[in-house]
Formats: structure tokens, sequence, C-alpha cells
């Protein structure tokens, strides 16, 4: 008996493995594409850039070794990457939390079949369509600058402006207003989402008797936590590398007041050609990211709500 | 088993490591093998076409807008017409993310025969032996510069080589509005004037101008501080780059008192009225009349600073401090150079010398990119300038009375330090922030500490 | 209870666009400034509407540089866009479901290493990425910049599409096993079909960034004869000296179109969605 169960399960065991191998192998196929890529085109250069960030390189001449050098210099001595690093937490605190719920506003208004929404659609999505060419750049001065459409309206209320861009006071506010209002992908992002919630959920709940917010709590949210969740990790993400608003606004002025830390980054890296302590930066940007990231997995399990696996 | 595979990912890992580890540090060799066939094949095509000039290909690259790019290209299809044995093939972007493309591609062992320079960089790209000596062509006459006066050369000199070819002479200026000037009933400054004289004529013109219009855009920025320190026979840097040029903080708490005092006496334009404008010319208040000078521009910029505004503007030099030295120098526009990276140094060299001498290429290019440096070639062109041009070619022939040499290219780190003024000088001066004295020590400490780098 | 619903209506519409002005308010300003001569564009600035209207940036633009015309931009904008969609959407699905829905071993490893290679700033990784595909000898053709859409160069799809496979029920999944179906035919009958929301999502967003980006192909692309509509653009200024502002605002306003035009097309798909997630749950 004891024997026969043995046996028993080492041929379990053996299909087990089997079958996990088949499984392995099923999984390796599907993610090949980004496997390939992966190990071809992306972990050679971030390695590389690892390396760089360990030596003095200036772009143009052979990185030289230093050790730790350009991190003992980040952290002991340079008032700037501090200021960057105060400026990003500022302005991903402020910009991501207004961004997802403007974002879902919007979606939801336009999750409805009325008539026109497609168009409505395509309106709020023009401002994240202009995107970061030079000429919005100069629309973006235009319109919050001295003489601009802000303080043309503000004007009739009878505030009077300043030059938003360029104060120290409002620059980096400016810039976060700029960002909310190109909610664009995070509200297409939401709108999906809510089109994949099953409509029966909420015609069940009306028999019930619930309200909108109700359901709105109770359905909505739950079965939109996953893209919710989504949203929040790529908007953090995001947030901490912005570049293009503060690069072609503000240039990181005034006074530094918005100087992203990838725009340092870049400053570092091409104006001063700085390649060595650029990629120290750019390393010491993604841990930051990375503990984030990971808090906000971590805490996953306890809202995000994944139908799949919702059986279990 | 589940060890073994993750041994095997590791070592994938490793592999690629060192696979671009040696893909980068071979970016050299491969070129230097590169050049080793091309020449064979140019060895072999010599001797199967005696007759004739064997076949080159010259990469140029350069920036620029919409005009800029119609004028270059119609001058290289006529170089290419010339000479039939030249295929150029041109590779041109607007300003922005042209030095990362630089930048990449010198990194790359790519840089094309012919780059377009600018001053700022010009000292980093020949310190790290990216630029090819033009002296060797000058002597063979494959460069002409016998038509060229030195003060037109000598900014792309750096210890006695050449490593750059000016494409425009150009000056530090400033513009006014005569007709701002007429309608407040105050008579325009004359060159010569000192500060004092600045000030005054801005708060005159300021008064009588009326409300929310002011006399000057008031500039702190690094260029006009430079101009002060030659006033004063100083420079902003050492002479090998390790340091300041200046001992004494007072001269620059003098020139930021300047500024302080156009801006606390309402003379000047509060910094929120230009400081957004950044580095677009077509912003400054002077384009909506709400100054009647700018105080800061380059002198070729004026026929972008009419063409915003709509209406005439003149161009005035910089001022005089009494008993002092001559303040301007001529300014290269921007350069072309020749890259080390190049294999036909000679071919482009050519290239370089027929956008410096030929007539023909001039009328096309119709001084552009500032006004050219061969004395034939200015005189050539004089005679159907339009007015925004004619102006900026007078007020560069005005500004030899009042320039001279110009100092050496800034040293390595000088873009670094040129964002520290800004950050720590001018925009806290701006916004009344810091008083001189501190701006002034402040910018010392960080400087040096900078420039030591350099030793 | 009729007249309030009108009323709600009436709400909804009036709402809407008073607040999508403020959303266009950017391109009417720039279609404003394309038709605007030079001299006014920044001293009339705030003005929506030209004194003069001055059609001729737009041909002044169109024409472009020399012999190089924006059809040649748009040619070429069209064929990398359309590339690095197809790309975008082949990878993103494929990986995205293997994450999602195969139970392989290093699962969780090798999907933390994608999220992590979304942190690390371009700047950093351009000049190593150069060197690579310069040794490749890719430089100075469309490869790197179709190639890594093809291979999920682009992690931010993947992840979105593995969300949104998460979301679909997996009794559907194994309802089919059981009648016999391989892993890849639940894909591609099964998932696949109920993430169109989502497909229309990537393609609108891969469609957009394509595009625009202007600093892949000014790297990578030295022929000019390969430039795209973003890197034209990009073309008509410089603060350095005299920049083209019409023709630039011009040509921005026609660059938009395409993107507009995509975007109405696949949001149909969006709506589309709806039928396609009610698939019972």
């Amino acid at each position: 008996m004891a024997q026969e169960m043995k046996v028993e399960g080492r041929v379990q065991k053996s299909n087990k493995l089997r079958s996990q191998l088949r499984t392995d192998l099923i999984g390796l196929g599907f993610i090949a594409p980004w496997l390939v890529g992966f190990l071809g085109f992306i972990v050679g250069p971030m390695l590389v850039s690892l390396y760089f960030s360990f030596t003095n390189y200036d772009l143009l001449s052979t990185p030289v070794w230093i050790g730790l050098e350009n991190y003992v210099q980040m952290f002991t001595n340079d008032d700037r990457f501090w200021k960057a690093i105060r400026v990003t937490f500022i302005f991903v605190f402020g910009s991501v939390p207004l961004k997802l719920a403007f974002a879902l506003f919007v979606a939801m208004l336009f999750n409805t079949k009325r008539r026109g929404v497609g168009l409505y659609r395509t309106l709020y999505y023009v401002p994240s369509i202009l995107g970061g060419s030079v000429a919005i750049a100069v629309v973006w001065k235009q319109l919050f600058g001295m003489n601009g459409a802000i303080n043309d309206v503000l004007g009739f209320f009878g505030i009077s402006g300043t030059d938003w861009v360029a104060s120290p006071d409002f620059a980096l506010s400016t810039l976060i207003i700029l960002v909310v209002w190109q909610f664009g992908s995070p509200m297409l992002i939401f709108l999906a989402g809510l089109k994949a919630i099953p409509y029966e959920l909420y015609e069940a709940a009306s028999v019930d008797g619930a309200n909108p917010v109700v359901q709105f709590f109770k359905i909505t949210l739950p079965m939109l936590s996953p893209v919710i969740f989504f949203n929040l990790v790529m908007q953090t993400i995001h947030g901490f590398m912005a570049f293009t608003q503060s690069f072609l606004i503000t240039e990181g002025g005034p006074m530094d007041n918005t100087l992203f830390y990838a725009v340092y980054l870049y400053e570092k890296a091409f104006a001063h050609f700085d390649m060595g302590y650029a990629s120290a930066l750019a390393w010491v940007l993604l841990l930051i990211c990375a503990l984030f990231t990971a808090f906000i997995f971590r805490t996953a399990k306890s809202w995000v709500y994944y139908e799949s696996e919702g059986g279990n | 088993m589940r060890q073994k595979v993750k041994k095997l990912l590791w070592v994938m890992m490793l592999l690629f490591l060192v696979g671009v580890l040696v893909a980068c540090s071979s970016g050299e060799e491969s070129n230097a093998s590169n050049e080793d066939t091309d020449n064979n094949a140019s060895d072999n095509e010599e001797a199967s076409q005696d007759s004739g000039k064997e076949e080159v290909e010259l990469r140029i690259l350069w920036w620029g807008s919409q005009d800029r790019h119609d004028r270059t290209l119609e001058a290289i299809d006529l170089y290419m017409e010339k000479n039939p044995h030249v295929t150029i093939s041109p590779e041109f972007t607007g300003w922005d993310g042209y030095w990362e493309k630089m930048a990449t591609q010198a990194a790359g062992g790519n840089l094309p025969d012919i780059v377009q320079m600018d001053y700022k960089y010009l000292s980093e790209y020949v310190g790290k032996d990216l630029l090819a000596n033009l002296n060797p062509h000058v002597e063979s006459g494959a460069l002409d510069l016998s038509d060229v006066e030195d003060v037109y050369i000598d900014g792309g000199k750096i210890d006695g080589g050449l490593y750059a070819v000016n494409l425009g002479a150009n000056s530090h200026a400033q513009a006014y509005d005569p007709a701002m000037y007429e309608k407040a009933g105050v008579e325009p400054l004359e060159p010569g004037y000192t500060y004092d004289e600045l000030i005054s004529k801005s708060q005159e013109l300021s008064e009588k101008l009326g409300d929310d219009v002011y006399g000057i855009q008031p500039s702190a920025n690094v260029m006009g501080f430079k101009h002060y320190l030659r006033l004063h026979d100083k420079w902003l840097y050492n002479d090998d780059g390790t340091g300041l040029g200046y001992e004494d903080d007072q001269l620059l708490v003098d020139f930021l008192q300047v500024i302080k005092e156009l801006i606390d006496s309402g003379a000047g334009t509060p910094p929120e009225l230009f400081k957004s404008a950044g580095s677009n010319i077509e912003q400054q208040s002077i384009v909506r009349e709400q100054s009647a000078i700018l105080m800061e521009l380059h002198s070729n910029q004026l026929v972008a600073l009419e063409q915003a505004a709509g209406r005439d503007l003149e161009l005035m030099v910089q001022p005089m401090i009494e008993g002092g030295e001559k303040g301007h120098y001529i300014k290269p526009s921007q350069f072309f150079s020749v890259s080390t990276h190049s294999e036909e140094q000679e071919e482009a060299a050519k290239f370089i010398d027929f956008i410096t001498n030929d007539l023909e290429a001039n009328e096309i290019l119709n001084a552009e990119r500032g006004v050219p440096i061969a004395g034939e070639v200015r005189e050539h062109l004089k005679s159907n300038l339009a007015p925004a041009g004619l102006k900026m070619f007078e007020f560069v022939e005005l500004v030899q009375d009042y320039a001279r040499e110009i100092d050496p290219p800034d040293p390595q780190g000088a873009t670094e330090i040129e964002s520290l003024f800004e950050n720590e000088v001018e925009d806290p001066i701006y916004y009344g922030e810091v008083t001189p004295e501190e701006a002034a020590q402040n910018f010392r400490e960080k400087a040096t500490e900078i420039l030591a780098k350099n030793k | 209870m009729m007249k309030n619903k009108k009323t709600r209506t009436l709400l909804y519409h009036g709402g809407i666009w008073a607040l999508g002005f403020l959303m266009i308010y950017p391109i009417l300003w720039t279609i404003a400034s394309s038709l605007k001569p030079e001299s006014e564009i920044f001293r009339n600035a705030a003005s929506l509407i030209p004194t003069e209207w001055n059609w001729g940036s737009y041909a002044q633009g169109w024409e472009g540089f020399g012999n190089l015309t924006f059809t040649t931009f748009f040619i070429n904008s069209t064929f990398v866009t359309t590339m690095v969609v197809i790309g975008t959407l082949f990878s993103s699905t494929l990986v995205a479901f293997g994450f999602a829905r195969v139970n392989f071993r290093f699962r969780t490893p090798l999907f933390v290493c994608m999220i992590v290679t979304l942190m690390l700033p371009q700047q950093v990784t351009l000049i190593p990425q150069y060197i690579l595909f310069h040794n490749l000898g890719w430089v100075n053709t469309y490869l790197p910049l179709i190639v890594p859409a093809f291979i999920g160069g682009i992690p931010f799809f993947i992840f979105l599409m593995i969300q949104f496979i998460r979301g679909i029920p997996r009794e559907l999944d194994e309802a089919a096993y059981m009648d016999g179906a391989s892993t890849f035919s639940i894909f591609w009958r099964v998932v696949l079909p109920l993430t169109t929301p989502a497909l229309a999502t990537v393609a609108i967003f891969s469609f957009y960034w394509t595009w625009d980006d202007f600093m892949t192909p000014l790297v990578y692309l030295n022929d000019t004869k390969l430039y795209t509509v973003a890197l034209g653009l990009q073309m008509f200024s410089d603060p350095s000296s005299v920049s083209a502002w019409a023709p630039m605002f011009a040509m921005s306003v026609v660059s938009i179109v395409p993107q507009l035009l995509v975007f109405l097309f696949f949001q149909k798909y969006l709506v589309e969605g709806i039928t396609a997630g009610s698939v019972k749950g």
C-alpha cells in the first residue's frame, strides 16, 4: 500500500514536472518577442549606463572609472540635486492624483450613449495630442503669459494676474495644471476599462434599488480597480520622469523652481557633458521609482480586484 | 533544474553586457578598419580611372530654419554642379536636438565630414579631438582665407590652430525702437554712452511713454557681464580656464547694481513681462511695444525681431565706461568645422572655401548666417540687401570702432558656469531674492569649484 | 419629468462645450497663428482672429526645404507609424497574454524586469543604444524606429494589456480548455476579441506617440529623405536666428489631422466594446 502510494507520487511528480515544463515553454513562447528585445536591446544599454554611473564620462572621450564618486557628490555636495528632488516630488504628488481624478470624472461623463459623445471625446483628447512640439511650447507660454488668455479670463472676474510661467511662486503650479490638462491618456484607459464592465452588474444593482452613488462605489470602482492601478503606477513613473513641460516651457526656471529631475539629468548629460554623473542620477531615479512602484504593488493586494482571480 | 535555468539567465545577461561593452570600445577600431577598406577602394578607383578626379562623398550637418535650409541646399547644388566629382549629402535639423544628435554621432564615431559649430561648444569639441585642425589646408591653398581679416578668423582659433571657419560675423548689441523715442520726445543715445546715461535715458523714456510701457528691458545675463568685464580689461575666465578671470567681486556687484536700479526705479520692465519669453526673440517686450530698448541680443537677430514686430527697429552698441577699454568683439555667429571622423578632410575644406569666397554661392546664401567674412563677398552683397540685412552689415562695421580682439573660447565647463550664472545670479536679481553682494560671492564660490576640475 | 430630462441634457451638453472650449483653445490658437502674417503672431497673440487672413503659410510650409516637401515627411511618418502600431499590437497582446494567463516559472521576476525598464530615463541609454544600432548597421534606416515595437520595446502597452486581460473572467478560458482548445486558440479566439477597447487604446497611443516623437528619428536618421513629420516641424525653428513661425504653426495643424482621424476611427471600437464586454460575465 505504502509502496503503491510512493510510486504514484513519483509518477505524479514527474507528470507535474512535465506539465510545468510544458507551461514554461508556452509561457516563454508568448513572451518571446519581449524577451528577445529585452535581452538584445534593453539589458545591454541599461547595464552600460550603470557602468557609466561609476565613471567620469564626458560623452566624447573614454570613460574613466571613479567608483562611487558621482553618487557621493550627488548626496553630499549638490544643492541642485536636492532641489530637483523636491520639485519632482511636489510635481508628482500634486499632479498624479488630480490628473487621475479628473480623467476618471471625464471618462464617466463620456461613458454614455448620448449623441455627439464621440466628438466630445475627441475634443477632450486634443490637449493630449498636442504633446511636446516647439509650436505647443509657444502656445502654453502664450496662454499662461502676462498677456495671455488665462489672465484675460481672470481679468473678467476682476483678478489681476501675473506671468504664471515666469513667476517663481506659481511656475510649478502652472506646470501641474498643464499636465492635469493633458489627461487624455488615462481618460482613454479609464474609458476602455469602463466599457469592459459587464452591463448586467448595473442592471442587477438597479433592480436591487442601489442608487448611482452606491453603484459607483460598489461596482464601478472595484471593477475598474485593475485599470486604476495601472494608471496610478504609470502616471507615477511618468511623473517622476517628466521632462517636456519643464524643458520646453520654463527651461527649469525661474531660479530652478521647475527643475524636474529629468531636466537636471538632461542638462548634466547634454549641456554639461557629464554623462557619468547623469547616469548616476538616472539610477538613483530608478531606485526612487522602484520604491514607489513596489509600494503601490504591495498595497494593490488589498484594493485591486481581478475578475479572473475573484473566484478564488 | 530551477537553479540551472537561473544560472543560464545570468550567464546570458553577462554575455550581453560584455558584448555591448566590447561593441562600445571597438567603435573606434571598426571606424579605423573602415578607413582602411575605404582607402583600398579609393586606391583601386584611382588606378582604374586616371582621368578625372576620384569620386568624393561628403556628409554635412547644420541646424537652422526654413530660410537657411533652402539657401544652403541651393548652394550645395551649385557646388556639386561646379565639382561633378563631389556628392554632398545634406543633413539638417532645427536647433532643438542638434547637440544631442552631434553627441550621439560623436560617441558612435560617426560624425559627418562638415558640421556647423557654435562658439559655445567649440572648445569642448576641440578638446575631445573631434574637430580637425584646418591650418594645413589653409597653407595648401584648399581653404583660401587671404581675403579675410583676422578679426573674423580669430574666433575659430584655439592655441594657434584653426578649427572652425566663421560663417558670419555678428556682435552683441542692443535694439531700440526709434518711433517710441520720437513719441516720447527723447533723443536716442549716441554710441559711446555710459551705463549712467543708459539708466537716466531709460527713466526718461519710462516716464514719458506712460503706464505699462517701460524704457528698457533689462538683462543681467552672462553676456552683459562679460561685456562689463571687458570694459575693465578683464575676462570671465583666467587664461588656462581653471578659475575666474577677475579678482574683485565689486565688478559683478556694480554690474548687477545697474540692472537692479533699472528695475527698481521703474525704468526697466518687471521680470514678469520678459522672463517667460526665454530665448525666444519674438516674444521680447519690445515686440509688443512694452519697452523701447532691448538690452541684449545678437546683431543677426534683428531680422527676426523686426519680422515679429512688424516695424523698423535699430541696433545700438553696448555702453562704455569712462577711461575703460573697448568692450565689443566680433563674434562668430556659427562655424563650419571639419570633423576628425572625416576621411576627406581636404575636400571638406574646399567646400568651406567655396562657402566663404564664392560670390555666386553667397548671393544664394544672402548673409543669412551673419555678415560674410570675405571682403569681396561683403562688398558684393551690400548692394542688394534687404533693409534689415543692411542694418546688420552697417552695425558690424560700426562695432569695429568699439571692439578689440576676442577672448579665447570658453573653457570646458563653461555651459555649467552659464547655467550657474542664470540660476544663482540673474534670476534672483530680477526677483529681488538676493543682494548683488550675495550673488557675487555665491557665484565665485560655486564657479571656482566647477572650473577647478580643469586643473 | 420630460422637461427635467431636457434640462439635464442641455446642462450636460452646455457644460461639456464650455469646458471643451478650454480643451481646444490651444489648437484654435495654433490655427489662428498659422493664418496670421508673421508680424502679427506675437504682437497680437491673444486674439484668435487674424486681422488679415494669410493662407500662404500652408503652401509655404508644405513646400518644406529645398526639394524636400511635407509630402515626403507624411509618407514616411505614415509608414513608420503604421508599422509601429502593427508591431505594438502584435507584441503587446502576445506578451501580455503570456504574463497574465500562463503560469510559467520566473513569471514574476521577468515581470519585474519589464517594469523596471520603464524607470530608467532614456537620456542615459540613448548613447549605448546608438552604438549598438550603429554596430548593427541600422543607423540611417527605419529599423531602430520600427523593430523595438515588434519586440515589446514599450512595456507600457504590455502592462496595459496585462491589466485588461486579468479583468477577463477565467471561466471563459477554462470552458474553452475543456473543449480541447489549445492555449494559443484561447488567446486568439477567446481573450483577444474581449480586449477590443484595450486594443483600440493601444493603437491610438502608439500611433500618437510615434507620430509625435522627434528624438528617435532625429538621432537615428541622417538622410533627410527619410525624415518624419515631427522632424519636419522642428526644422522650422531656430531661436538663434529667424524661425519660420507661421509655416510651422500651419504644418503643426496639418500634422494633427491624421491623429484626429485615427482617434475618431478607433474610438468607435471603444463604443463597440460595450457589446463585446457584455458577453456573459
